[in-house]
């Protein structure tokens, strides 16, 4: 570890403290990582090792973003991992509200919420197409090991952003588990709700990507809005945040959503006009951030369709 | 093993959320990425040709090879576990790591590439001293291996979903066994 210069504490994730350090040799800028790695009789635990490894494997995207190394030193006897991380200034949700408050809120400039989303659905794609690859590593591991919902936590604190280039990575994929002290999340962490798709909410044990999708939808209106699309504070409280915009859904709109473990009798809300919810927001937009809150998951788009999508025509893709 | 995959088949006519490779996209796709990526876990290019010329590697290799397809047997490892192992096997010898090596160090190194693989792959790895039992020659402290573990995860780059023979073998096979299901096993038959 002495090839990195410790300057300062930048957070503390669920899975121990994070530093920005600078590479002696090379200037360049990382996140140091520290994780205790909890060894015991039988070596290296097999969450670790997977999560170590598809994460190296995801991070060959521009989008995500990368695990430089993983640097290993023993402290009294104790391994200890360091997850070596390119450094990015700032997060999303720091980023988002900047806008909104502080000396000068102001929206975020439409064509830079396009690039922001676009580099999103580029990310959240290539994280899917690997996933198919490995779904039989993610589905058969203990415990179910890394659920969708998981290995993607989409939310913007996880989107890291360089301000001035303008780009966004998709950061803490998976490394949820592996290195958490339980203790700790359950006292310090608090589990966000608000981009959490309704299928998760009520109980479906059989979820794909589109939970991602709904995610992504929930963070491109929050671009927008500079503030929560659905803020909720419980699972229950989330739900009706999400059936009072969207209204509640039928049988018809979502076949089998009766039968989901935590379905129950709710008020019957009729759909609002999305579009109010995003004002600022043209008709491309409004129809794109549609197709990504629909109700039945085998209705919402795709990543890789989200790509296509005429909200991006305008757009210069020849930079991404 | 086989049975495990059948739970989890694509069933769309029920309604079923799909594991695996359910359209013939995806299938493409995930066919893509084993392409794209198959070099970069690779052994370096005259990998073959300086094994042969060091007689003593190219039988620690042999024998820990022989000794991987023991272990499936007894244990019952999926043969991604096993193709795994001889791919990280392959890659650290690769990375001439082991001249003036002695056996017992090779011996370690196989328990260390099982080991990692079996994690990898399998939902119920063996533990580590009862991993050692189908007949290696000596018995290894779990420290020991432990560190084997490390310094092989660390010259691998920790980068272990390798593609080997086996993922496009498995990847046809799913690919049959979601188009329908006699015909797997008429396939399978045959293998």
């Amino acid at each position: 570890m002495e090839k990195y210069e410790k300057l300062e504490k930048v957070g503390e994730g669920t899975y121990g403290k994070v530093y920005k350090a600078k590479d002696k040799a090379t200037g360049q800028l990382v996140a140091l990582k520290k994780t205790r790695l909890e060894m015991d009789e039988e070596g290296i635990p097999p969450t670790a090792l997977r999560e170590i490894s598809l994460l190296q494997m995801l991070s060959n995207s521009l989008y995500i973003v990368r695990l430089l190394c993983v640097e290993q030193i023993d402290k009294n006897g104790k391994p200890l991992l360091y997850l070596v991380f390119e450094y990015l200034d700032t997060d999303l949700k720091k980023f988002v509200d900047s806008h909104r408050k502080g000396p000068n809120p102001r929206p975020l400039p439409p064509s830079l919420i396009q690039s922001f989303l676009y580099q999103l659905c580029k990310g959240v794609a290539h994280c899917h197409s690997h996933g198919v690859l490995h779904r039989s590593i993610l589905v058969t591991g203990p415990l179910c090991f890394l659920q969708w919902d998981r290995l993607v936590d989409l939310k913007p604190q996880n989107l890291l952003v360089d301000k001035e280039k303008g780009i966004l990575k998709i950061a803490d994929l998976g490394l949820g588990r592996a290195f958490t002290v339980p203790i700790k999340s359950y006292t310090h962490e608090i589990v966000t709700l608000w981009y959490r798709a309704p299928e998760v909410l009520l109980g479906s044990t059989h979820y794909s990507t589109a939970v991602d999708m709904w995610s992504v939808g929930c963070i491109f209106a929050e671009m927008v809005r500079r503030q929560a699309l659905f803020p909720g504070d419980s699972e229950f409280q989330q739900l009706l945040h999400i059936f009072r915009l969207l209204g509640t859904p039928t049988e018809k709109q979502w076949p089998g959503v009766s039968s989901l473990r935590d379905w129950h009798v709710y008020p019957k809300w009729e759909p609002q006009n999305l579009a109010s919810a995003v004002p600022a927001l043209g008709p491309d937009g409004v129809d794109l951030l549609t197709k990504m809150l629909q109700y039945d998951p085998a209705d919402r788009i795709s990543a890789k369709a989200a790509l296509d999508h005429p909200y991006f025509d305008s757009l210069d893709k020849s930079q991404f | 093993s086989p049975e495990d995959h059948d739970v989890h088949v694509n069933n769309e006519e029920e309604g079923d959320t799909c594991f695996f490779y359910s359209t013939k996209e995806e299938c493409e796709q995930a066919f893509g990425i084993l392409l794209e990526n198959e070099m970069s876990y690779m052994p370096k290019p005259d990998y073959v040709k300086r094994i042969k010329e060091n007689c003593f590697i190219e039988n620690a290799r042999f024998k820990a090879i022989y000794w991987f397809i023991k272990c499936q047997r007894r244990w019952n490892f999926s043969f991604g576990t096993i193709f795994g192992a001889a791919s990280y096997l392959d890659r650290f010898i690769s990375l001439n790591k082991c001249q003036g090596w002695r056996y017992w160090m090779f011996e370690l190194l196989s328990i260390a590439c099982l080991s990692v693989a079996s994690k990898f792959h399998e939902t119920n790895p063996p533990q580590l001293l009862e991993l050692q039992m189908e007949g290696v020659g000596h018995l290894y402290d779990p420290k020991m291996i432990k560190r084997m573990e490390l310094t092989l995860l660390e010259s691998l780059g920790w980068r272990l979903s390798s593609t080997t023979p086996y993922s496009y073998f498995e990847l046809l096979q799913w690919n049959i066994k979601s188009l329908k299901l006699p015909l797997f096993h008429d396939f399978t038959s045959h293998v």
